[in-house]
């Protein structure tokens, strides 16, 4: 067997190191052999493409407008009302969220806009601002996890299971926001990597504002 | 995909957003949703390469599972049942827009055409693992009909006979387009990777 008879038959075999014939082939030819290594490494990196990207929250929103138009949704959801605003938590609740979720989209603008980065690395102080970046970004982390929290307290008063669909959402956005950060430092000259940060971040802000809206009377 | 386990804090199993989604239920609904949403969302935006049109088919997607989840009887899983529903309303959309949903039958290149060597490109292996960020770089880059064989096939996981039932073609020409698909992704890696080395 040529190298063009062994490609054109490897179509027909998912794991062409299985038949003898092609087998033979394989071990003698360095080229095929490096083809079907290549192409093993493309379908073993293609399932990483399956639900790896979170849709905008917006969506559900729209959809869940038309399920109402439609009359599907009989019964509408439970409406997550902030809790009265017994002794003052209530009313902080409301503006400090959209507040908190706000602060959390500047820092990612701060951190991740590609050109300060390029035009500060140009200009040599990125010793002096990566940690800066760190600092910021470890202080955004810990106040993510409190404005969390704060927001499923408010959102679990009403409904314990529109609390762990919220949570289940937040840990979802947040595992979002840790890869595209990891994707941006890997890859701090991409711009599409560095755009995922922000589309994350504003994912983040939206969940927040779903939220808000539901509570509000 | 298997359902959410109803948790101490009183999260719904698959099974019972399903039921109560059939009675009207809002935060079925949603339940359901959030169970799926990822998977179909990143099939619709495989597929199409586009943000904007993966948005609208995703609410398509659900929309048209959610008119006909009273029909829904449990015989296949209910991942399986929303999957191929989201799959049959991109390929339709696809079909709308003109766009192949299997590759134009080789009328502009040959299987030579496709494994000729490049220069400087074809001689180096892509030497061990591919990156996900690349390769979803490559494959919005592919030729819809390429993108469409590659996605259902190597990421979504459907087998070459379930794919020439969805887009109408052979089993034969589901697997020799497979198989142009991940040389051009082969190529595109090794170009992308050139020039990476270049700069």
């Amino acid at each position: 067997m040529n190298c063009a008879e062994f490609q054109k038959a490897l179509p027909e075999f998912a794991e062409p190191q299985r038949d003898t014939a092609l087998q033979a082939h394989l071990r003698s030819c360095s080229d095929c052999s490096l083809l079907v290594s290549d192409l093993d490494s493309i379908v073993a990196a293609a399932p990483s493409l399956a639900a790896s990207e979170d849709p905008n929250p917006q969506i559900w929103l729209q959809l869940e407008a038309a399920l109402k138009n439609e009359g599907l949704i009989r019964q509408p959801a439970a409406p997550l009302l902030v809790p009265p605003p017994q002794e003052g938590r209530g009313w902080r609740l409301s503006w400090a969220l959209p507040v908190a979720a706000a602060v959390a989209l500047t820092i990612g603008l701060l951190v991740y806009r590609p050109s300060t980065h390029q035009n500060l690395q140009s200009t040599g102080k990125t010793a002096v601002t990566e940690p800066a970046a760190a600092v910021q970004t470890a202080a955004a982390t810990n106040a993510g996890i409190n404005e969390d929290q704060d927001l499923l307290e408010v959102v679990g008063t009403q409904s314990p299971t529109m609390r762990a669909e919220y949570a289940a959402n937040l840990k979802d956005v947040n595992a979002y926001i840790r890869d595209a950060e990891d994707a941006a430092k890997a890859n701090p000259d991409d711009e599409q990597a560095q755009e995922s940060v922000m589309n994350a971040y504003e994912q983040r802000s939206m969940l927040y504002e779903m939220a808000m809206d539901r509570s509000l009377p | 995909m298997t359902g959410a386990i109803k948790s101490q804090s009183g999260r719904l199993t698959e099974a019972e957003a399903i039921e109560r989604a059939k009675q009207g239920d809002g935060e079925a609904f949603e339940v359901l949703y959030n169970l799926h949403k990822r998977r179909v969302y990143s099939l619709c935006l495989r597929m199409t390469a586009n943000t904007a049109q993966a948005e609208d088919l995703t609410q398509e997607a659900f929309l048209q599972l959610f008119r006909k989840i009273g029909t829904f009887r449990g015989e296949s899983a209910f991942s399986t049942w929303l999957h191929r529903m989201a799959v049959n309303v991109v390929l339709m959309h696809l079909r709308k827009k003109g766009l192949p949903v299997v590759p134009l039958e080789d009328t502009m290149e040959t299987d030579e055409d496709t494994t000729k060597k490049e220069p400087g490109a074809q001689d180096a292996s892509l030497a061990g693992a591919v990156d996900r960020l690349e390769l979803q770089r490559a494959v919005e880059a592919l030729p819809p009909g390429y993108r469409s064989i590659f996605v259902l096939h190597d990421v979504e996981g459907f087998e070459h006979n379930e794919i020439a039932e969805m887009v109408g073609c052979s089993i034969g020409n589901s697997k020799s387009q497979l198989h142009k698909a991940r040389l051009k992704l082969r190529d595109a890696l090794k170009k992308h990777r050139a020039e990476k080395a270049k700069r």
